[in-house]
């Protein structure tokens, strides 16, 4: 049975307090958000103040988020036996948004909140703005009869390379070219697109140990572009099970198709090149 | 008449042609022209590679009519069918002259721009209505239906083309459109599907018990109490008076 509270007066600013809930201020714990990935991960919190005075010992902590009309609580056992959190998931969150998050303790019978931290905002925060070349176009002596090869790069730091026969020097000129025209981009990037995220799959399952950091391994810069709000957006490899053929194929469609709806209208575009309205 | 077609989604231009309806006041007429021309709409792929049909000619009166026909032609998961944004602008515009009152070439529109019928209710951009998703006419009763089944009827029972005081008043608020309990409290109190506009007579009002003083009531339970923890039954007992009429109490 719940116990009757009195509500008023009501206001939205209302600060009325009949249940002697106190503060949980932000230096009695830890709480860090990763945003790395397609969905926003709580990387740690942590409880660093002795609560066994201040609550019941069977008292849950939880942890709540919301962001726009979803939410998700990450469980953290009681105050007698309070569970420190490595990770946890906030799925179907997004990225690009900030989240909101309050601490709670309450009591297990009533519902009650014993302690409650400030509904505090998390935002994503801002991005060096280091830009790193991961797809390069290079003019080559190829044979006469290929237009184009594709290298993937041995050291961390090289792109993949696109390779165009020097004899075409119009196509390598349309790709050097700062307009960008769409349509030479939609021929010759996204069947490429296709192949490079294959190769991360196939690499991937022949080393689960695949360092995905950018910093370490190509797969690693091409994984954090896919799944950077300023890239596509997408899942990266780590967020599909990569071993299911199903799962692989829909993510390496998911991310030509996202490219293809960054350019716009590809499919107008090369038709329009090659003539038609 | 069926006519199933290809669901598509607003291209940018697309997009912004359709943002031109609400550059004069009163608005102009939605560009209906545009809805098939490839270069401001394309058809949606789906993550399972193929397209989805929608019956274009479709009669929408509730909001209900409404999430039914959409979820019936995605058959998608929510998290997919929300990461097509622009296909929700192109519904909105494919069932224009349903989803807004008025008609070609006379939309009663106020300078304020609050007569029902903001840009953000039919285009679904989140830079402009970052913190508006929740009124767009298709996508809010879809995902509603989605989440909560039949606990949101109270919120679909409306007309297609009107957006509720109930809604206006409760989905605003992150706490409660993310609290399974707090919505089916809100359809526990206020629906009557007997009734003419299928609210219980005065919850479109701001009197005692009101959907205006569920929110006032709202902000100190969020604070008193671990809502997302508590179901309808419990969140409704624990009420004051003043909400007897709408608990069936009175």
């Amino acid at each position: 049975m719940m116990p009757a509270i009195i509500v008023d007066p009501l206001r939205k600013t209302s600060t009325v307090n009949h249940t002697r809930r106190t503060r949980i201020t932000k230096d009695q714990y830890i709480l860090d958000v990763s945003w790395e990935g397609a969905h926003p991960t709580v990387s740690e919190i942590r409880v660093e103040a002795d609560w066994d005075t201040t609550y019941p010992e069977d008292s849950p902590v939880v942890a709540e988020f919301m962001q726009r009309s979803g939410y998700n609580k990450v469980e953290m056992g009681t105050v007698g036996n309070i569970e420190m959190v490595e990770s946890g998931k906030l799925a179907d969150f997004q990225t690009d948004k900030p989240l909101h998050y309050r601490v709670l303790v309450f009591d297990p019978h009533s519902g009650i909140l014993l302690g409650s931290s400030a509904r505090n905002e998390v935002r994503r925060p801002k991005e060096e703005s280091e830009t790193i070349n991961i797809l390069a176009f290079k003019a080559a002596r190829l044979d006469k009869t290929r237009v184009t090869r594709i290298q993937f790069p041995v050291q961390v730091d090289y792109p993949i390379v696109v390779y165009i026969n020097d004899s075409c020097n119009e196509l390598v000129e349309a790709l050097h070219n700062e307009t960008k025209n769409p349509a030479i981009y939609a021929l010759t990037v996204t069947p490429y697109l296709q192949t490079i995220a294959w190769r991360m799959v196939s690499n991937i399952r022949l080393n689960s140990d695949l360092d995905l950091d950018p910093r370490q391994t190509w797969e690693g810069r091409w994984n954090t572009w896919i799944s950077s709000a300023k890239g596509l957006g997408m899942k990266g490899l780590e967020d599909i099970d990569y071993d299911d053929e199903d799962k692989a194929h829909q993510w390496v469609d998911s991310i030509v198709l996202a490219w293809s709806r960054k350019q716009g209208n590809p499919v107008s575009d090369v038709c329009s090149l090659l003539g038609g309205i | 008449m069926v006519d199933l077609r290809n669901i598509r989604e607003l291209t940018d231009k697309g997009e912004a042609e359709y943002q031109k309806v609400w550059d004069e006041v009163p608005n102009k007429d939605p560009p209906l022209w545009m809805l098939y021309e490839e270069e401001y709409s394309t058809p949606v792929v789906f993550d399972d590679g193929l397209p989805r049909k929608i019956d274009v000619d479709a009669t929408i009166k509730t909001g209900m009519d409404l999430a039914l026909l959409v979820d019936g032609a995605l058959g998608v998961s929510v998290e997919e069918a929300r990461s097509h944004p622009q296909m929700w602008s192109w519904l909105s515009l494919l069932f224009y002259k349903q989803l807004r009152k008025g008609e070609m070439g006379d939309w009663p529109t106020s300078k304020s721009g609050q007569s029902g019928a903001s840009m953000e209710k039919f285009v679904f951009d989140e830079a402009y209505g970052a913190f508006k998703y929740y009124r767009h006419r298709v996508y809010s009763r879809y995902w509603l239906w989605k989440t909560y089944g039949e606990d949101a009827r109270v919120y679909l029972v409306t007309s297609a083309n009107k957006w509720s005081e109930i809604s206006e008043q409760t989905l605003g608020v992150m706490e409660i459109i993310s609290c399974p309990g707090l919505i089916g409290a809100v359809n526990l109190l206020y629906l009557d599907e007997s009734s003419k506009t299928g609210f219980k007579l005065g919850a479109g009002g701001d009197g005692p018990g009101s959907p205006r003083r569920f929110r006032d009531v709202f902000w100190q339970f969020v604070e008193t109490y671990h809502m997302q923890g508590m179901d309808k039954e419990q969140i409704v007992n624990l009420l004051p008076s003043e909400f007897d009429k709408y608990r069936g109490i009175a």
